[in-house]
């Protein structure tokens, strides 16, 4: 199972390293724009699967930093794209911990509720907020260098291995986290806070972090958005891009890979669907919902697994220990 | 000598309706006490609020002299506090070995690193391993909670409280839903954790808490009706009047 898991990874990395070789700029863009969809549902996907915290306000930190990216370069004359991720990310990070502080306190549909309160107010504010040019978005963005790669953002391929490399590095980044103490205290925390708190742990510290770096995956998107279209509007902090990221994270279900594969392959049918037919968007729904009814495959592909196992253990009983001996004699 | 825990003056009253009355519980290091009652007397919100999960309308929660009636579960448990629950308390999808290491790792000022492998935390699953061999679950190491019989889980919620440093640990029904055997079994592992563990428990059984326990307190409405060492409880008619609703009559 793990070598054709790792097969298929390889098979989907070499495939999207190609992207650029084999298509044209409009199609390695419209892929670009997929793996920043990717990212925010990264985002979603983590809090979602590891904390059971369904978030409806992710676009909350999209639009902050997707804006912050936008200023950074025509307000605040910072030409680097290393300097405007980071800071971008960081203010953030600012607006996401008194939201975490609040939120975490809740789960479920409070939790999805309020998350979508807070990312509406926002989106409320840009609109009004002539200084980030309110309902007219932010316009006049140009795309940061990347020193000290030799690369320059204006040509779409280059974009994109940008992003592409971003997405890896963002993946991996949340599989170390999900395989680390700090991970499995998150485990913890979404089967049982009572018993974790019992053994020490303050739940609230925890929920937080984890809400935290979310929106920080979260503000990564927002930023590679917003150099993407070159401009960042007050929808970017809108419902329907944190229904987007929510929609992704359901449907990828409990793996972290189908994130970026689910996110691509939308954000693709979307594309063909709109060129077919002006009632796309209907045939979108429809397709989100009959995919999020689908039982999950991954949970479904373990559980298969798990059943086998239990009938290879059934037939082939383990040896009795030595100790076990012993222990009858 | 200053008690372990202290439960001094604990009332409890939600809406109209008083829970606990007055409950005063002085424990000393070592002592393990049985807290018996008919249903309803009060036994796990006094427990609940003895290890922080609820507060107490009025009264004061102290460990070893200090108060802790404002702390919340989990710097009770960093001072020293165990609990198991009414209803088994584990982390289902988890595996037996993962509850265990979150127990154990809780001390590690590696439990909270991010990107460090939670496997090669060496002496976090160098001591999980002891411990499930000491309690005879090594086979099921890797087996996910949910999946693990009744009787296995019990034993795993208790090890899983007491393998973190603990001084007091407060037990709600360890043995419900096991034979009295299963249960004496439970309990004589806690016992058997070391002479300074201070225990309260609360059981059903009433003969197996009067031959484990050093002392035991008797709830009847939120009240405590009798309180001492088993032989001074058994010796009033207190027990047959609560149990057979004499009581008050």
């Amino acid at each position: 199972m793990r070598q054709i898991r790792l097969g298929a990874g390889a098979v989907a990395l070499i495939a999207l390293v190609a992207v650029p070789m084999v298509t044209d700029s409009f199609a390695t863009t419209l892929v670009t724009r997929g793996m920043t969809w990717g990212l925010l549902g990264l985002a979603v996907w983590f809090l979602l699967r590891i904390s059971n915290l369904p978030s409806f306000g992710h676009a909350a930190f999209f639009g902050v930093a997707a804006y912050s990216a936008g200023l950074a370069v025509t307000e605040w004359q910072i030409t680097n794209l290393f300097v405007t991720l980071a800071l971008s990310v960081l203010l953030t990070c600012l607006v996401a911990v008194p939201i975490a502080l609040v939120t975490t306190r809740l789960s479920g549909i409070a939790f999805l509720l309020v998350t979508l309160a807070f990312a509406e107010m926002l989106r409320s504010l840009a609109l009004r907020w002539r200084a980030v040019g309110g309902s007219d978005g932010l316009v006049g963005v140009t795309r940061p260098d990347t020193w000290p790669l030799p690369l320059s953002l204006a040509t779409p391929s280059h974009f994109y291995y940008v992003v592409l490399a971003v997405l890896l590095i963002c993946a991996v980044l949340l599989v170390v986290v999900i395989g680390s103490p700090f991970g499995g205290v998150l485990a913890g925390l979404r089967e049982s806070e009572p018993r974790m708190s019992a053994l020490g742990y303050n739940p609230m510290f925890y929920r937080v972090a984890a809400f935290v770096l979310s929106a920080a995956l979260a503000g990564v998107a927002g930023v590679m958005q917003t150099y993407l279209d070159r401009f960042a509007n007050p929808e970017d902090l809108g419902a329907l891009v944190s229904a987007r990221g929510l929609l992704i994270a359901v449907i990828a279900g409990a793996s972290l890979w189908a994130v970026p594969v689910t996110a691509i392959a939308l954000t693709i049918v979307e594309d063909l669907l709109s060129t077919q037919t002006t009632h796309w968007m209907g045939l979108i729904g429809v397709i989100y919902i009959v995919v999020s009814l689908l039982p999950n495959t991954s949970t479904q592909v373990a559980d298969l697994r798990r059943l086998v196992r239990r009938r290879i253990a059934r037939r082939n009983p383990p040896e009795p220990r030595v100790a076990d001996q012993k222990e009858s004699v | 000598m200053t008690a372990a825990l202290a439960l001094e003056n604990i009332s409890k009253r939600i809406g109209g309706i008083h829970i606990n009355d007055d409950v005063t519980i002085r424990m000393q290091p070592g002592e393990r006490r049985a807290l018996i009652g008919p249903n309803g007397a009060g036994k796990t919100t006094l427990l609940n609020m003895a290890a922080g999960l609820l507060a107490p309308t009025s009264g004061r929660v102290f460990m070893s002299g200090t108060d802790v009636t404002r702390l919340p579960p989990y710097r009770r448990a960093r001072r020293g506090m165990a609990r198991t629950f009414q209803i088994t308390n584990l982390l289902p999808g988890l595996t037996v070995a993962e509850n265990l290491a979150l127990s154990v790792q809780s001390e590690s000022p590696q439990r909270a690193n991010p990107l460090r492998r939670w496997g090669s935390l060496r002496e976090v699953w160098d001591r999980v391993d002891e411990l499930l061999a000491q309690a005879k679950l090594t086979d099921v190491r890797d087996v996910r909670v949910s999946s693990l019989p009744y009787g296995q889980q019990r034993k795993l919620e208790i090890i899983v409280a007491v393998a973190r440093p603990c001084s007091v640990i407060l037990l709600d029904e360890p043995g419900a839903g096991l034979s009295s055997a299963d249960a004496e079994e439970i309990l004589t592992l806690v016992f058997g954790l070391g002479p300074e563990l201070t225990v309260m428990f609360i059981d059903h059984d009433i003969e197996l808490a009067f031959r484990l326990a050093t002392h035991v307190t008797v709830l009847h409405l939120g009240q405590v009706v009798a309180d001492g060492t088993p032989d001074e409880v058994r010796a009033g008619d207190i027990l047959d009047e609560i149990y057979l609703g004499a009581h008050g009559a």
